[in-house]
């Protein structure tokens, strides 16, 4: 108390006037329209420029909760595309909202450990039984396929991705209709070998190749690549069809797993 | 003691009647010449004795500025320059101090310091009131061409008017 005494003693003139001054601009801006409309525009500015990067830095701050809410709006989109749905009408002009159901969920993850560099590689990704990732689902990307999931724990699955000597996926021609099987030799990661084409088919270099949607894994349609080269040879597999990958395994973050809600039915139908 | 605050207040209603009833209408009838501006209620600060404490001055000035405005239309304008004056009064003082020292009875006026003295003591302080009320009027610095200029006619006129004054009074306190 005594050394705010002091302090008032000492600076008391300076501080009597920085409160008169003050209650002076008070006024001048409460009351003069010139001036009002000055500081108005003014602080206006001041005010919107701080506002503005505060914004930018939230935006920022935001960003990965937004990207998950869009993926999240991202997988509830592609289950309701028209292709991947299940036709339940028994005549072809029967519309009813029964008609046709949900044949394809997809849950959206992160893929946290990845490698290219093996000859047989695995992912991991962030979401496990607990999300309903499950073996034997298929994993896809935005730009393409990455792999089939192999095992789950609670809250992570592993992913034989792609790249791997034992990979088999039912591919087609897109618009030609052969379908054949994808291996990988182990060799160059952003190329794959389309097998089992028949020797009669006309395949071009650019075809595009998508998945056959022949196994429960992948609906039909994703895209997978483009045939790059195409050989002819002798044996039983009557070419050689080399495909450019259309995602790249090696830098690939985010993707979706595939639930096929009616594989129980399937395979049901399939056993007997 | 008790004649000093009189003639202060005797000063203070003088200059008061003379600023806001005859050098007011006067600049406000002068059609087209708006730099003219011309101030004579500084003096009463300027006169104000050496001895009174900085808060008393700060105050009397604050509520001198603020009765000017009433007139004025400008409410806390000329209150906030004149306040800056009355501050930097002390300031001012202490540069231009003779070296034998003030006596702090004496007011600062020329009869006491002698012309040369009271000239640059009251060139100073106005031009900064001037200077300052201008700015505020103004309220931005994008014309400080405008503030400068107006600043600078003001000043020439005011400076005459109170030289005139103490010339015509010539008082000793």
């Amino acid at each position: 108390m005594g050394n705010l005494l002091q302090l008032l003693l000492r600076y008391g003139g300076f501080l009597l006037f920085l409160l008169l001054e003050g209650i002076c601009f008070y006024m001048i801006v409460r009351y003069n329209k010139k001036q009002n409309l000055i500081f108005t525009s003014t602080s206006n500015i001041f005010v919107g420029s701080i506002l503005d990067q505060y914004d930018d830095v939230a935006k920022f701050i935001r960003l990965s909760e937004d990207v998950d809410s869009l993926r999240k709006e991202n997988a509830r989109l592609k289950s309701y595309i028209k292709t991947e749905l299940y036709n339940n009408s028994y005549r072809l002009d029967t519309f009813l909202g029964d008609s046709i159901r949900m044949r394809y969920a997809y849950i959206p993850v992160k893929i946290i450990n990845n490698s290219i560099a093996k000859k047989d590689n695995h992912m991991t990704l962030n979401k496990g039984m607990d999300q309903e990732v499950q073996k034997h689902m298929g994993v896809i990307s935005d730009r393409g396929v990455v792999g089939v999931v192999k095992n789950s724990s609670c809250c992570f699955s592993s992913v034989m991705s792609i790249l791997h000597r034992q990979t088999r996926i039912s591919a087609s021609i897109r618009s030609k209709g052969y379908f054949g099987s994808l291996i990988w030799n182990g060799e160059d990661p952003k190329l794959m070998q389309l097998n089992e084409i028949p020797r009669h088919a006309e395949i071009l270099v650019g075809d595009t190749v998508e998945t056959s949607g022949n196994s429960n894994l992948f609906p039909k349609g994703i895209q997978i690549g483009i045939v790059k080269e195409v050989k002819r040879k002798e044996g039983p597999n009557s070419f050689d069809i080399q495909v450019e990958l259309s995602n790249d395994i090696a830098n690939v973050q985010y993707g979706y797993v595939i639930k096929d809600l009616m594989k129980k039915q399937l395979e049901e139908a399939v056993d007997e | 003691m008790s004649n000093t605050v009189f003639v202060n207040i005797l000063r203070f209603l003088a200059l008061y009647f003379l600023q806001v009833l005859i050098l007011r209408p006067a600049s406000i009838g002068w059609e087209g010449f708006f730099y003219v501006n011309v101030h004579i209620y500084p003096l009463f600060i300027l006169l104000l004795p050496l001895r009174m404490p900085k808060p008393a001055m700060l105050s009397v000035a604050f509520v001198m500025g603020l009765l000017i405005d009433m007139f004025y239309d400008s409410p806390g304008i000329h209150a906030s320059a004149l306040l800056f004056m009355a501050y930097a009064r002390s300031y001012i003082l202490s540069y231009l101090e003779p070296r034998e020292g003030y006596n702090v009875n004496y007011s600062p006026t020329k009869k006491r310091f002698g012309l040369n003295w009271f000239f640059q003591y009251a060139s100073i302080l106005l031009a900064l009131q001037l200077f300052f009320y201008h700015s505020v009027e103004e309220f931005t610095f994008v014309y400080i061409i405008d503030i400068l200029l107006k600043t600078f006619y003001s000043y020439i006129l005011s400076i005459i008017f109170i030289m005139m004054v103490m010339f015509l009074f010539n008082p000793t306190d």
